[in-house]
């Protein structure tokens, strides 16, 4: 025997021998001692011992019953034994309801059994033992004992039985059994009422719950069958989706009635909107026979979608999974399963299985007919496939969309898909490819040129032919940027289906009269605009766009000598009362005078601006030099020596002399300028905002330029950017993308920095609470301007340094990424954005976005996602722009391509081949000329064949992105000085230098006819 | 979408009059005064697919949703319709019973 069995035998013994001295303990105790120890165990809850001492007392009572049962003592033993009996029958019944609850129901049921034989008068009870007796009796016996019940205690005046004839009541309803009621005395209110219940139950058995309660309108609320009325004013409620009142009646029902249960199911409902939910009558299985009377629908939807759940996340494919996916489709929308099964599996395509082939089988056999356009889908939507999927899907929509309606949108939409990728991804070389390998495609689009971004903007005319109610497709077409005549001539067709298309909104009329605009078409974008201003005559944007157009005739005519014609477009402009173009009509109106004369009068000037705001006043004056410096330098109006600019100009250490302002229009205003400033203290830092936030979009028709930067000279005039509080600065940084001002911005960021490490807590005088996130804020200076803030003395809310070392990191990598390695700027953004609080990382997050705008490649994929790890991984280069076919697409001969050689790739020479981190002194004169001459002679000849056209597409795109660049930094129409000294910097940048040099190399002459002028000083050289 | 057309109890391809119409029923039922949250519920339903365009547009691109499967299943299940059945005493005191 093991150590373990010899101390289980221990343990058993000493058990035994406790259970045999507690039997002798209660074997010694008298009848009356184990009869209060059984109530002390029954009131403590100990129900199995009292009735093992109620049952040694009874035994002990009975043994000592005298022979002679008619004699007193007899008699009185008799009674105790019977009172003593009821005690053991509550005691069991007790313990009966103990084991139901524990869910024990055959020995509950044993235990019930018990109790109903250990009663040999049922007459004995007392109204709680009685109740539990007529609850287990047959209805037979309930009415007979309760009614022996009756006649023996309804002597005793205060005894309530109610309860015993509500018990009876319901034996009545459960086993309709009315005849037994017979028995019962007349007097009895339950015989009274029961012909009038018994009508009523034929109703309440066919459901009629209204006719029932109708019906028992005479039952009183003493009646045994008050309940009854109740249950059936609940189930009335119910089904009229009145909660208050079935509550109400349930409230009222006894808690130990036999009806409790269904009443309890029945509040499921409640709170339950009764559109959907009633998912915890799903989730919840209790009472589920009750729930399915009362309720249809899906009570096994979790077990399935648990079903579901757990075999996907094991990628267990199998048949089991999607027997589980039909029934659950089939439960949520039985008349639409397909559909429901393709939103299932394009939900489950969440996962990324690694099983992927398996998943798409199961999908294939899941959805028939529908199963190639699954995998069709799923290509054109997820994968590198996009637009060869995409192109092919397109064909496939008339399967998955049924009305002819439906169909031209979805087309309409894929298209819009495919050609917003290609336009983010600036993949036009792709798509002149694909239409020349699948000439279908170009048929099918109703695409007629080669050139990659005619043909998406062909594909998009053609989307807004199939759909012209696709306002986004318009939207896209006027982003992508018309270089070429071709380019401009869809575009405007697209512009104008647009205005066709929403004849009532004047949006697309302004869009096309910006087109015009853009195109010196004055008379047409004049006719659009007046078409516009006829829909909306109180639209601020149709009146500045007008006045801006009367001010564009306006510079026509001083162009001509015609300034009395200019100054009439004024007058004009002016009874707009436009408020946005206040300050630019007043400057307007001043120029011409001043180009008129070639002279400027400081007081006339100081009169014309003597209404406007200090900051308006240093805007008109900015405006007004901007016009001088360009138009008068250019000698289109009228003739302004640029000696006196170059002599003349304004500086810190230069002032002008009171002689030159006598002969010098540019250097009065410069110096009215410059007296102006010297007021600085008086504005807000809003005020400062506004000044050097750009001038709205539409305002480029007028000027070259939209930042006035330059001519408040930040470098000089340090106190600007000090005066602005850290929120509006950022502001003015994410808003400005001129270069020029980055490396002031810096330093200033770095003093701002400097000041919070040292905890300076710097109140300013003017301060807002506005907040963070200007692309929220619209974006033109009007909508800031009119939004000033109330009061100048709110407590100015200094920034986190980390969100100013943010800003200040982001700028200083925007400018130097051709600099330095992706891995340091990974590296010094890991340690800025390591350990954030998550306010500071939602704020950091949102601007990264927002800056992101300002910079290309991966560091702006970084930047938009807050993702900097990125930087350290190898690019992706979704579409190989150079392989023939994307059968190697999967090659893994990466290794191969170590050793840099541009003539050795497939077919011939491939100029972007080149290592991508040229070194930052590599330049084009570096090559020996004889060498430069060859390959030029090599390429030529390459670009004129077949296998050339790639190259020639990559050459085209690199064309496209350089002319983006020129926009993007805000360079078209500055000066050549300026454009060249920015060529200086563009040399160095890591983006553009090898794109630069190859078209230099292999593609000069064509880009020539292609560049426009700022684009060939930038780029060729 | 397919969440929105079980909240709203219409099926997929109810018309935009049908769409309009349910709504109006069902908001004229759970006001936003004595049902807030009912009430969102139906109205952030009902913008989602109330126009045609936006129907096609979630059919077709639905597969570019970034979510997570499992709430979003579940989001359906709790979609789903119960409605009541009309039964009378004696089923439901068998059902007791049972």
């Amino acid at each position: 025997m093991s150590k373990k069995d010899k101390k289980a035998e221990k343990k058993a013994d000493k058990r035994k021998k406790h259970n045999d001295q507690e039997q002798k303990r209660l074997l010694s105790m008298s009848e009356t001692e184990l009869i209060k120890e059984g109530d002390s165990c029954f009131d403590a809850g100990d129900i199995r011992d009292a009735i093992k001492l109620y049952q040694i007392a009874i035994k002990q009572m009975s043994s000592k019953l005298p022979n002679s049962a008619s004699s007193n003592t007899a008699q009185s033993t008799k009674f105790a034994i019977s009172e003593l009996k009821s005690k053991l029958f509550i005691a069991y019944i007790t313990r009966a309801n103990e084991l139901k609850n524990k869910n024990m129901l055959s020995e509950a049921k044993a235990m019930e059994k018990q109790a109903m034989a250990s009663i040999p008068n049922p007459s004995c009870l007392d109204i709680r033992g009685m109740a539990f007796f007529l609850k287990l009796s047959t209805p037979e016996d309930a009415f007979k004992s309760y009614n022996e019940f009756y006649i023996k205690k309804s002597k005793q005046p205060s005894l309530d039985l109610a309860l015993l004839e509500r018990i009876l009541a319901e034996i009545l309803i459960q086993h309709n059994c009315w005849e037994k009621v017979g028995i019962l005395s007349d007097e009895l209110l339950i015989k009274k009422d029961a012909p009038v219940v018994k009508s009523a139950a034929l109703f309440m058995d066919s459901g009629d719950w209204d006719a029932a309660l109708e019906s028992m309108k005479s039952i009183s609320r003493s009646s045994p069958f008050a309940h009854i009325r109740l249950f059936c004013k609940a189930m009335s409620a119910f089904y009229k989706d009145n909660d208050k009142e079935m509550l109400k009646a349930i409230s009222m029902i006894p808690k130990d009635s036999m009806l409790i249960k269904i009443t309890d199911t029945l509040k499921y409902g409640v709170n339950d909107n009764r559109l959907n939910i009633k998912s915890n009558l799903a989730i919840n299985k209790s009472s589920l026979a009750i729930k399915k009377c009362l309720w249809r629908g899906p009570f096994d939807i979790y077990d399935k979608l648990e079903n579901i759940i757990t075999n996907a996340k094991k990628e267990n494919y199998n048949d089991y999974l999607q027997k589980n996916i039909v029934e659950f489709a089939t439960l949520l929308m039985p008349e639409h399963t397909d559909s429901v099964i393709q939103f299932i599996l394009e939900t489950l395509y969440q996962l990324n299985s690694d099983k992927e082939h398996q998943f798409l089988k199961m999908a294939e056999k899941l959805l028939k007919k529908k199963g190639k356009l699954f995998r069709l889908k799923r290509d054109a939507i997820f994968t590198v496939e996009l637009f060869f999927s995409g192109l092919e899907y397109f064909q496939y929509l008339e399967d998955e969309f049924t009305t002819l309606e439906e169909q031209k949108m979805a087309k309409s939409m894929l298209i819009y898909h495919i050609a917003s990728t290609i336009f983010a991804d600036r993949a036009y070389g792709v798509v002149a490819r694909i239409i020349k390998k699948e000439p279908r495609y170009a048929m099918l689009f109703g695409i007629k040129s080669k050139d990659g971004d005619v043909a998406t903007l062909e594909m998009i005319a053609f989307g807004v032919n199939i759909d012209p109610e696709n306002s986004s497709l318009y939207d896209l077409a006027l982003k992508i940027p018309a270089l070429s005549n071709e380019c401009k001539k869809v575009i405007e067709t697209i512009a104008i289906a647009k205005c066709e298309a929403f004849p009532d909104d004047p949006e697309p009329l302004l869009q096309i009269a910006s087109l015009y605009h853009a195109k010196n078409a004055y008379r047409k974008a004049e006719s659009a605009l007046q078409k516009a201003l006829e829909l909306a005559p109180h639209d601020s944007r149709v009146l500045d766009l007008h006045v801006i157009s009367l001010l564009i005739s306006a510079d026509k005519s001083a162009a001509k000598k015609k300034f009395n014609l200019s100054l009439q477009d004024v007058d004009k402009a002016k009874r707009f009362n436009s408020k946005q173009c206040a300050i630019l009509i007043a400057e307007k109106s001043i120029f011409y005078k001043i180009a008129e004369n070639s002279q400027a009068n400081p007081s006339e000037i100081e009169e014309q601006f003597s209404l406007f705001s200090l900051s308006e006043k240093l805007k008109c004056y900015a405006l007004l030099m901007a016009d001088m410096e360009y138009k008068l330098r250019l000698g289109k109006f009228a003739s302004l020596p640029s000696s006196y600019r170059k002599s003349n100009k304004v500086s810190k250490n230069n002032a002008l002399t009171p002689k030159s302002l006598a002969t010098d229009p540019y250097s009065v205003v410069a110096l009215m300028l410059k007296d102006n400033l010297k007021r600085l203290d008086e504005l807000t830092s809003w005020d400062i905002l506004n000044l050097l936030l750009p001038l709205p979009k539409d305002w480029i028709h007028l000027f070259t330029a939209l930042d006035l930067f330059t001519y408040f000279d930040l470098n000089s005039n340090k106190l600007i950017l000090k005066r602005l509080e850290d929120r509006d600065f950022l502001t003015l940084i994410e808003k400005n993308d001129d270069y020029r001002a980055f490396n002031r911005f810096i330093e200033e960021l770095n003093n701002r920095i400097k000041a919070a490490n040292k905890g300076k807590v710097a109140k300013k005088k003017n301060s807002s609470n506005r907040s963070l996130n200007i692309e929220n804020s619209k974006s033109d200076n009007k909508t800031i301007e009119n939004s000033k803030p109330d009061s100048k003395t709110i407590e100015n809310s200094k920034l986190d340094s980390k969100i100013l070392e943010f800003y200040k990191v982001t700028l200083k990598n925007i400018l130097q990424t051709y600099r330095i390695s992706d891995r340091v700027i990974y590296n010094e953004y890991s340690e800025l954005i390591s350990n954030l609080d998550p306010e500071t990382e939602k704020i950091l997050k949102d601007a990264s976005i927002r800056l992101s705008k300002k910079t290309t490649g991966r560091f702006k994929d970084a930047l938009e996602t807050f993702r900097f790890d990125i930087l350290l991984h190898p690019p992706m280069m979704p579409h190989n722009l150079f392989d023939d076919e994307y059968d190697d697409y999967y090659d893994d001969d990466d290794s191969e391509d170590d050793d840099f050689d541009p003539f050795s790739s497939k077919g011939g020479f491939n100029p972007f081949a080149l290592p991508s981190e040229l070194p930052n002194d590599f330049d084009l004169s570096e090559i020996p000329p004889f060498v430069l001459k060859m390959v030029q002679k090599d390429l030529k000849k390459l670009l004129n064949t077949p296998e050339g056209r790639e190259i020639k597409d990559s050459l085209d795109e690199a064309i496209v992105e350089l002319e983006e660049l020129v926009d993007k930094r805000n360079l078209r129409g500055k000066s050549d000085k300026e454009l060249n000294e920015t060529r200086k910097k563009l040399l160095k940048e890591r983006d553009y230098k090898m794109k630069i040099m190859m078209i230099n190399v292999c593609y000069k002459e064509e880009a020539m006819k292609k560049f426009s002028k700022e684009a060939k000083i930038l780029f060729i050289i | 979408m397919l969440k929105s057309f079980l909240t709203l109890d219409l099926p997929i391809d109810a018309s935009d009059q049908d769409i309009r119409k349910r709504y109006l029923e069902l908001v004229k039922k759970f006001t936003p005064e004595q049902y807030p949250v009912e009430f969102q519920k139906i109205t952030s339903a009902y913008e989602s697919v109330k126009n045609q365009r936006n129907r096609v547009k979630s059919r077709l691109f639905s597969a570019l949703r970034d979510v997570e499967f499992d709430n979003t299943l579940k989001e359906l299940a709790d979609s789903v319709k119960f409605e009541k059945r009309k039964s009378g005493l004696r089923e439901l005191l068998k059902a007791i019973e049972e």
